[in-house]
């Protein structure tokens, strides 16, 4: 698999990671690398391997429905950068 | 509405709030309406460092949700973050699951309708988080967020492209609402958002086997909205392709305001979601006995129930399908029942008068001024012939009014058929004394005629006595003493 240029703009995009035009070159250079490798591992056989859900041999435990929380929002509010009538403010969203 | 050449095709994604007290991942409350923002914690509000803990009741409900359905329940499952950037989502991710959902593939099955069931595959049903809410108000070109809400938990119910038509979602939707009310895993509650729809629908010629390219709306929260959405929706395709043009695979919002749906802006681009998984949650393994547990302990379902009406019962299907409408409404029917052991009498008085009150004064079964044990205890006066069927509706309207118990009201009131020979006798002759034209003309009548004034001399009686007295004995005295 291969990377273009272009691919890497969009992947910067959707994870807000501000590139520079100048450096989208290096970027996608490094990157290519980086796949060529994983493509390395592709060709390793896991016929007879069962999928690993997590590298940890252990399940989740589960929590009891319990509300134990109390409201501490005015502590919460108080670090955000801008609030009003308790809603915390962000640059406007619109779909 | 539709054009014939075209067939309509849709699949729908359900987002189900699941009825747990406390919110997937942490101890916050989630109830429904609170001070913005009042029912937060640091795992809420993606606060560095803060680690989710699974709630197990979530799980309960997804595994028991499957077992309605006859589903496949994964007895490993993963829980997947779902990237992608808006304000109400504070992590930057959702927690979902993508590969490996607690439930697998089953079949809903459809069983208000005359005909046969009708079978709507269901791909899959996993758990993930709810988000927040943005707020557009008066914030100086600004938006509130309001995260009380974010970490709900969600069960996300997909089905396979089964529907054909707007009517049979509709269907599918209030089915499903059924089921899971009746399970309690859900409120159900569409204006509050437990209950959200997404719809996507493709056209095809009809007889053509593959599938055309579909558009998702997202979000509907009405069945009202749902049949409009789709229409504007099948329509709008229609026209694409009838001038020759190719309808774009997108997502689209329904604007009930204008009655249209629109691209929805920020979502053209951000369609990679970069999942992978969770690596702040373990799997989650469960059990046999975990699951043969929750088995034994699954109410009657909505289907299980509506047969078993019509079977012991001996009401119609449309009787049963409208005590099954609720599951308070069955409860309170087979209450009734239970107490006045007339399964009839109690259908019709559940429906015509029960019913009937509690929509026109806009409350539901628990708000009910007359308890099923009260509506039981007044008909089985009516089946014991203390009361008749006249008063008994009388007594009722008064002890919903007043909010009385019903018996106290026959016992205060007097209001018992009277079946006395002698008092009823007394009032008759009282009447042919008053009426003595009436009489003469009786007399003098034939067959036809004395029919009319019979019915005059009943009314008579039946006013006298305040109609207490029983029809059958003053029919009785009145013919034997008109033959007199």
């Amino acid at each position: 698999m291969s990377i273009t240029p272009k691919q890497i703009l969009e992947v910067s995009d959707l994870a807000r990671i501000k590139i520079e035009r100048e450096e989208v070159d290096l970027l996608t250079d490094k990157i290519r690398e980086i796949i060529s490798f994983v493509d390395k591992l592709k060709g390793t056989d896991t016929n007879e391997i069962e999928p690993l859900f997590n590298p940890l041999d252990a399940v989740q435990t589960l929590r009891a429905d319990e509300i134990t929380e109390i409201d501490e929002s005015t502590k919460f509010l108080s670090i955000a950068p801008s609030v009003e009538n308790n809603l915390f403010l962000v640059p406007k969203v619109i779909d | 509405m539709l054009d014939p050449n075209w067939e309509t095709v849709i699949g729908l994604e359900v987002h189900l709030q699941l009825a747990t007290s406390s919110k997937i991942f942490s101890g916050s409350s989630t109830s429904f309406g609170g001070t913005p923002n009042s029912q937060t914690c640091s795992v809420d509000l993606a606060m560095p460092g803060a680690l989710p803990v699974f709630n197990e009741l979530a799980l309960r409900y997804a595994v028991m949700f499957g077992l309605g359905i006859g589903a496949q329940i994964n007895k490993t499952s993963i829980f997947d973050r779902k990237n992608y950037f808006y304000p109400d989502l504070p992590k930057g991710y959702q927690i979902s699951q993508f590969h490996h959902p607690v439930v697998g593939r089953g079949t809903f099955e459809l069983f208000f309708d005359d005909q046969d069931i009708y079978k709507i595959g269901i791909t899959r049903a996993h758990l993930e988080e709810d988000a927040g809410k943005s707020v557009h108000g008066h914030f100086d070109g600004k938006s509130g967020i309001d995260l009380n809400r974010a970490g709900t938990p969600l069960l996300e119910i997909v089905t396979d492209p089964d529907f054909r038509s707007s009517e049979q979602v509709i269907y599918y939707l209030k089915a499903l609402h059924l089921l899971v009310t009746y399970l309690g895993i859900s409120d159900g509650n569409m204006a509050e958002g437990s209950m959200r729809c997404d719809v996507n629908i493709s056209l095809r010629k009809k007889g053509d086997c593959n599938l055309g390219t579909r558009t998702e709306i997202k979000n509907i929260n009405s069945f009202r909205f749902v049949e409009r959405a789709i229409s504007f929706e099948v329509n709008r395709q229609i026209d694409i392709l009838e001038d020759g043009g190719k309808v774009i695979q997108e997502t689209r919002l329904y604007d009930s305001e204008l009655d249209e749906t629109r691209p929805m802006r920020s979502k053209e681009i951000a369609n990679d979601y970069r999942y992978f998984p969770e690596p702040d949650l373990l799997p989650i393994q469960i059990s046999d006995d975990y699951i043969s547990k929750i088995r034994d302990s699954m109410p009657e379902l909505p289907l299980a129930k509506y047969r078993r009406f019509i079977e012991t019962y001996d009401i119609t299907k449309d009787d049963a399908e409208i005590l099954l409408a609720s599951k308070e409404i069955a409860d309170y029917y087979e209450e009734v029942v239970a107490t006045c052991a007339d399964s009839k009498l109690s259908s019709n008085w559940v429906q015509t008068e029960m019913l009937a009150k509690l929509n026109k004064s806009n409350l539901c079964v628990s708000q009910s001024p007359i308890s099923a044990r009260q509506l039981g205890l007044l008909l089985s006066k009516i089946v014991d012939k203390t009361i008749s069927g006249k008063i008994a509706k009388q007594v009722f309207a008064e002890a919903w009014s007043a909010e009385e118990d019903p018996l106290e009201l026959i016992e205060k009131k007097e209001l018992k058929q009277v079946d006395d020979f002698d008092k009823i006798h007394t009032i008759v002759q009282e009447v042919i004394n008053k009426n003595t034209d009436q009489v003469k003309q009786y007399l003098a009548a034939n067959d036809q005629k004395r029919k009319k004034l019979l019915g005059f001399f009943v009314g008579q009686v039946m006013q006298l006595s305040n109609g207490r007295a029983n029809p059958k004995v003053v029919n009785q005295i009145l013919n034997q003493k008109l033959s007199e």
